[in-house]
C-alpha cells in the first residue's frame, strides 16, 4: 500500500496538475502570446571563469573555485556531498592551515551558503564573488589576511547543484502552473499560478525528469524545497512549508531527507560546528536580512545591529538591507532557523536585492523578475555584499583588544615601560617588563598593538573609514591616575588618524601583524600632573575597531561565543553587556588596588573592587566608632 | 493639456493616498476584470481617457483603478503614440504604486510588494513606440542607402533586429555603413561571419553588449581562423577567459586547438585552458596531460595539468590522478592536494 501512494499521487498530479500550465518565453521586449518581456535582455549563463557583467555559468563557475583552491594555499575545496544526480556538492574552506589563531586561541568558524533555491542566480556569484575577493587580498598584509588567519570560513558556492545546472538548461523558459498545491483552507492562495520550473525553478530536482523538464507535464512541479527541509523543530510546521511534492515550498518527506540538506550539515561539521558563530543562506530577493529571534536577548540584540552594520558596508546605508526577523518559536523550517536556534549564533537568510522587482532598474516589473537581475546589475551587487560580508565577518571574528604597548622617551629611545598581554591556557596574563614613572615636560612616544587591524586605507595609502562605518579614525588616549592624596587626575592626549602603522616590523614604529594593528603617537605631559609622587598612572585607550566594535576592556578573558561575548568586559568591567569599552588595564605605576567595578565612576573593575571599597568602609566606620 | 491636470490634482491628493493593501485573490480577480474591461477599447484616445479617468481614481479606490491602468497600458502599446497619449504615459513613469500586495517569493513573509508596476508597464509602452519609431527610421534609411542616419542610431537594439532580418542585398548594403554600435556590429558578425568585425570586437567590444562573442566566433567561423582570432594576444584581457572555453570546444575536429591550449596551461589565463581541455578530453588530451605531469614538476602548467584532469568526469582522468597521488616522484605538496580530491 506504501508502495502504491505515490504512484497514486503521481496519477492524480498528472490529470489535475497541469490543465492550465503554460511555457513561457522570457524576452527583453516581445510582448506575443506567452512571451513575458522584462524590459532589459535576458541574462544567459556565460563561459568564463573570470568574473564578468553577466552570470557565470555552472561550469565555469566551478573552474574557477577549483582553480583558486589550487592556486591557494589558504583555500581547499571539499566534497560535502553528493546531489540527487549524482554531482559533488563542493564546499571551499578559507583560512590558514591551523585551527589557532596567531595568539594561540582556539579560531572561531563562519559558514556562507549559496544557491539552495536554483533560480537566483544572483546568489552563486555573490558567493563565489567572496571566494574570489579573499582569493585577490589573501596577500593584503591587513584585513583580509587577519580574517584567514583567525576565521574558519566554510562557503559553499552552490548547494542545489541539480536544480541550479536545470535553471541554466533552458535561461529564457518557465513553466507557469497551479500545479497541483492544495491550498489547505484559510491559508492565502498565494502561490498559485507561479512559474516554477525551466529558469524560474526553485526546488531540488527530487522526481523530477531533467531531460523531460521544463514542459508541462505534472513531474516537472515536483522537487523539495531545500529551505524547508531542516532538521530542526519547525519541520513540518505548517507555517508556508507543505507536505504537497508539487507544492512550490515542498518539505520533503522527513526532516534532513535530502542530501543537499545533509551536505550543508556535513560543511557545517568541517567548521567545526561548534565554532561557528556567523552563518548567512543567501537568496535573492527583497534586499533585506531575514533571520529569527531566538529569544537569547543578548544574541538577538547582536543579530539585528550586525545587520545594519553589514548594510552600511554596502555603501548604500545602515537602512538598505533591513533586519526582519521572526518571533520566537515561529519557524518554516529554514536553515537560518537551524543554525540560530541550534547555534544560538547570527543566522540569516539574505535576499540579495532588488527590493520589489527589477522595476528597479528599469525593467518593466513582470512579477517574477525580481530573480533575474539583470546582466548590467551583478558586479557591482558582488563589490557591495562582499564588502558586506566580510566586515560582518571581521566583527564576528572577535572584538578588538590591546594586547601590547610601550612608552620610549623621544630624546634616546629609551624604553620606560613596557607590557604585553601573554596568552596563558583559555586565558591572558599581563607581563610587564618595564614600569618606570613618567616625567612632566618629556617628549614620549607611546606605541600600543592591537590584535586585529583597526583600519584601511584608500588607494592613496590614507586611512579610511571602511565603507559604510562611522568609527573615529583616530583612538582617544589619556594618561590617567591618583594621586598621592587619592586625587584622580587625567591628561588626554592629541591623536590623529596618521598614527597608524601600515606595515608590520620589529620596531616600535611598525604594525605588529597586520596592517593598521598599531597606533603610535608623540607626547608630552604638563607640569601641573602629580606624576611623582602618583601611587597609580595607567594608560586609558578608548578606539573602535573598523566596524565600530569597542575594545574588550579586560584582554586578560579572551573574547569567546556562547550566545552572545563571553570574556568581553565593558569599561565597568562588567561581561555580558556586549558593549566592550576603554582599557585600563597597563599600568605604568601600579599601587596594586584591583579594577575598580560598576558603578565605580572613573574606575574599572567589577564586583570584587566593589567589595573591596565596601569593606574597607566598613573598616573606617568602625575605626570612627 | 488635462494629462498636466491630471498630475496637478494628483500632486494635491498624494500626500492624502494610503496604501492599499489586497490578497494576491484580490488582486487576480480585479485584473481579471480589467482585462476584460480593456478590451472594449481600441481607440487611442479613448485608451487614453480611460487611463486618465483611472489614474484619477486610483487615489480613492487603488486596486481596481491600478489594475485598470495596467491593463489599459497595454491595450495602448499597440495603439498609435499621439501627442496625447505619450505625455500621459510620460507621467506614468514617475507613478507611485498605491496597491501593495503579498511578494511572490515564499521566503519573504509578511512583506507586501507593489501589485502593479504602473510605471514599469509605462516604460514598455514607451519602448515599444521608440522602438517602432526606429524601426521605421532605420528602415527608410536602409532603403535610401542614407548610412549617416545609420551611423547615428541611438537605438542599437533595434539596428540589429533590422540586421537580423535584412536580405541579402541589404545585408550587402548594412556591410558598406561601417556601422559603430556594437550590437550593430555583433549582429552583423553574426549575419556575415565576417573575422575582421569579429577580430575588432574581440578586442574592444565592452563585454556586456557580447557575452556571447567568444561561442559565436568557434561556431561561426573555420576552426583554423576561430583560434587565429580568438588566441590573438590582443583579444581584450577581460574576454580572454571565454575565447579559450570557446577554442575548448574546436579541440575534437581541430588538432592546433588543442595544442593551442596545452600550451597555454602555465600562462595567466592556463586554467581556463584546463577547464577548455577538460571540457573536450579525449586519449590525445589524456595523453599529453599525462606527458606534462611525468616531468615533475611543481608549476603553473604542471598545476592546471591536475586542474583539467579534475574538472572532468571521465573516469580515465581520475584513474590518472590516482596514479599521480601515488607516484614518490611528485611533489608532495601536490601530491596531498590530489589525495585530498580523491578522498
Amino acid at each position: 500500500v506504501a508502495g502504491l501512494k505515490p504512484i497514486a499521487v503521481a496519477v492524480l498530479a498528472a490529470f489535475t496538475c497541469c490543465a492550465q500550465a503554460q511555457l513561457l518565453t522570457l524576452t527583453e521586449t516581445g510582448s506575443g502570446e506567452n512571451e513575458v518581456p522584462l524590459g532589459y535582455p535576458v541574462p544567459q549563463p556565460v563561459d568564463s571563469l573570470d568574473a564578468v557583467d553577466g552570470f557565470r555559468s555552472y561550469g565555469s563557475l566551478r573552474a574557477r573555485l577549483a582553480a583558486l583552491a589550487l592556486d591557494s594555499a589558504d583555500i581547499s575545496e571539499r566534497q560535502i556531498g553528493s546531489t540527487r544526480e549524482n554531482r559533488d556538492i563542493l564546499a571551499y574552506v578559507l583560512g590558514d592551515a591551523d585551527a589557532t589563531t596567531p595568539e594561540g586561541l582556539p579560531e572561531p568558524a563562519a559558514l556562507i551558503n549559496g544557491t539552495i533555491h536554483a533560480r537566483e542566480w544572483a546568489s552563486p556569484e555573490v558567493v563565489a564573488g567572496l571566494i574570489e575577493r579573499f582569493a585577490e587580498r589573501a596577500g593584503d598584509g591587513g584585513l583580509y589576511r587577519y580574517l584567514l588567519d583567525h576565521l574558519n570560513l566554510i562557503v559553499i558556492p552552490v548547494l542545489n547543484v541539480d536544480g541550479f545546472l536545470h535553471t541554466q538548461r533552458t535561461p529564457a523558459l518557465a513553466v507557469n502552473s497551479e500545479a497541483g498545491d492544495a491550498i489547505p483552507a484559510g491559508v492565502r492562495p498565494e502561490y498559485r499560478n507561479y512559474p516554477r520550473d525551466g529558469r524560474l525553478r526553485r526546488k531540488n530536482m527530487r522526481d523530477v525528469d531533467g531531460d523531460v523538464c521544463p514542459a508541462e507535464t505534472a513531474g516537472c512541479m515536483n522537487g523539495v524545497d531545500l529551505n524547508r527541509n531542516s532538521d530542526s523543530q519547525f519541520f513540518g510546521s505548517s507555517n508556508q512549508n507543505s507536505d504537497n511534492p508539487q507544492s512550490i515550498v515542498y518539505r520533503g518527506p522527513s526532516r534532513a531527507s535530502e542530501p543537499e540538506t545533509l551536505a550543508l550539515y556535513a560543511a557545517a561539521d568541517l567548521a567545526p560546528r561548534e565554532r561557528l558563530r556567523f552563518y548567512v543562506d543567501v537568496h535573492s530577493f527583497a534586499r533585506l536580512f531575514f533571520g529569527v529571534n531566538t529569544g537569547a536577548a543578548r544574541r538577538d540584540a547582536i543579530t539585528a545591529t550586525l545587520v545594519q552594520r553589514m548594510s552600511a558596508a554596502t555603501g548604500k546605508g545602515a537602512g538598505h538591507y533591513p533586519y526582519d526577523a521572526a518571533p520566537p518559536d515561529y519557524g518554516i523550517g529554514s536553515t537560518d532557523e537551524y543554525f540560530g536556534y541550534g547555534l544560538q549564533i547570527p543566522a540569516y537568510t539574505l535576499e540579495i536585492e532588488p527590493r520589489s522587482s527589477a522595476a528597479e532598474y528599469g525593467g518593466f516589473g513582470y512579477h517574477h523578475d525580481g530573480f533575474i537581475l539583470p546582466d548590467s546589475e551583478i558586479a557591482r551587487v558582488r563589490r557591495e555584499l562582499a564588502d558586506a560580508l566580510v566586515l560582518g565577518l571581521y566583527r564576528m571574528a572577535g572584538p578588538p583588544a590591546l594586547i601590547k604597548a610601550e612608552i620610549r622617551e623621544r630624546d634616546g629611545n629609551r624604553v620606560v615601560y613596557r607590557a604585553h598581554w601573554q596568552p596563558s591556557g583559555t586565558g591572558r596574563t599581563l607581563q610587564t617588563e618595564i614600569a618606570e614613572p613618567l616625567a612632566a615636560q618629556t617628549g614620549y612616544r607611546l606605541w600600543l598593538a592591537f590584535n586585529k587591524p583597526m583600519r584601511v586605507r584608500d588607494a592613496q595609502g590614507e586611512v579610511v573609514a571602511y565603507t559604510g562605518q562611522t568609527a573615529p579614525l583616530a583612538p582617544a588616549i589619556a594618561i590617567e591616575g591618583l594621586s598621592a592624596n587619592g586625587a584622580s587626575f587625567r591628561s588626554d592626549l592629541a591623536t590623529d588618524a596618521q598614527g597608524w602603522h601600515a606595515e608590520p616590523g620589529d620596531a616600535t614604529d611598525a604594525a605588529l601583524r597586520y596592517a593598521d594593528d598599531a597606533y603610535a603617537v608623540d607626547f608630552e605631559l604638563p607640569a601641573n600632573l602629580p606624576l611623582a609622587d602618583a601611587r597609580r598612572l595607567n594608560l586609558r585607550v578608548d578606539v573602535q575597531d573598523l566596524s565600530g566594535q569597542a575594545l574588550d576592556a579586560n584582554p586578560a578573558t579572551p573574547v569567546d561565543w556562547a550566545a552572545g561575548w563571553s570574556g568581553y568586559e565593558d569599561g565597568d568591567s562588567r561581561d555580558g553587556t556586549d558593549t566592550g569599552g576603554p582599557d585600563r588595564s597597563l599600568r605604568i605605576v601600579d599601587d596594586g588596588a584591583p579594577p575598580a567595578g560598576p558603578g565605580s565612576g572613573g574606575g574599572a573593575f567589577g564586583a570584587f573592587g566593589l567589595l573591596a571599597a565596601l569593606w574597607l568602609r566598613r573598616r573606617s566606620c568602625r575605626s570612627a566608632s | 493639456m488635462r494629462s498636466a491636470a491630471c498630475v496637478l490634482l494628483l500632486a494635491l491628493v498624494a500626500p492624502a493616498a494610503q496604501a492599499y493593501y489586497a490578497n494576491r485573490a484580490e488582486v487576480a480577480a480585479a485584473t481579471e476584470a480589467a482585462a476584460s474591461e480593456a478590451k472594449a477599447y481600441s481607440q487611442s484616445a479613448l485608451i487614453v481617457a480611460a487611463l486618465q479617468q483611472a489614474l484619477l481614481q486610483s487615489t480613492v479606490e487603488p486596486l481596481h483603478a491600478e489594475a485598470r491602468m495596467q491593463q489599459l497600458l497595454l491595450q495602448l502599446r499597440d495603439a498609435p503614440a499621439s501627442a496625447a497619449a505619450r505625455a500621459l504615459v510620460l507621467d506614468l513613469l514617475d507613478h507611485s504604486p498605491r496597491t501593495f500586495t503579498d511578494a511572490v517569493d515564499p521566503e519573504q513573509r509578511r512583506r507586501t510588494v507593489p501589485a502593479f508596476e504602473i510605471a514599469g508597464g509605462a516604460r514598455a509602452v514607451l519602448r515599444g513606440w521608440d522602438d517602432r519609431s526606429a524601426q521605421a527610421r532605420y528602415r527608410d534609411a536602409l532603403a535610401q542607402a542614407d548610412f549617416a542616419t545609420l551611423r547615428a542610431a541611438d537605438n542599437p537594439r533595434v539596428l540589429a533586429e533590422l540586421i537580423g532580418a535584412a536580405d541579402s542585398a541589404e545585408l550587402s548594403l548594412l556591410q558598406q555603413a561601417d556601422l559603430p554600435q556594437t550590437a550593430a556590429r555583433f549582429a552583423l558578425f553574426e549575419r556575415s561571419a565576417d573575422a575582421d568585425i569579429a577580430r575588432t570586437l574581440l578586442r574592444d567590444a565592452p563585454e556586456a553588449t557580447t557575452q556571447q562573442l567568444a561561442s559565436t566566433v568557434a561556431q561561426r567561423l573555420p576552426a583554423a581562423t576561430a583560434l587565429a582570432l580568438l588566441g590573438d594576444a590582443q583579444v581584450h584581457e577581460r574576454r580572454r577567459s571565454a575565447a579559450r572555453l570557446a577554442i575548448g570546444t574546436l579541440v575534437a575536429d581541430h588538432a592546433p586547438a588543442r595544442a593551442y591550449l596545452l600550451s597555454t596551461l602555465g600562462d595567466a589565463h592556463g586554467a581556463s585552458s584546463a577547464a577548455a581541455l577538460a571540457r573536450n578530453l579525449d586519449g590525445v588530451t589524456l595523453a599529453a596531460l599525462a606527458a606534462m605531469l611525468a616531468a615533475g614538476n611543481d608549476d603553473a602548467g604542471t598545476r592546471h595539468a591536475l586542474l583539467a584532469l579534475r574538472l572532468s568526469d571521465d573516469p580515465r582522468a581520475t584513474a590518472q590522478l590516482r596514479a599521480y597521488a601515488d607516484d614518490p616522484a611528485q611533489p608532495a605538496a601536490l601530491r596531498d592536494e590530489v589525495r585530498a580530491w580523491l578522498d
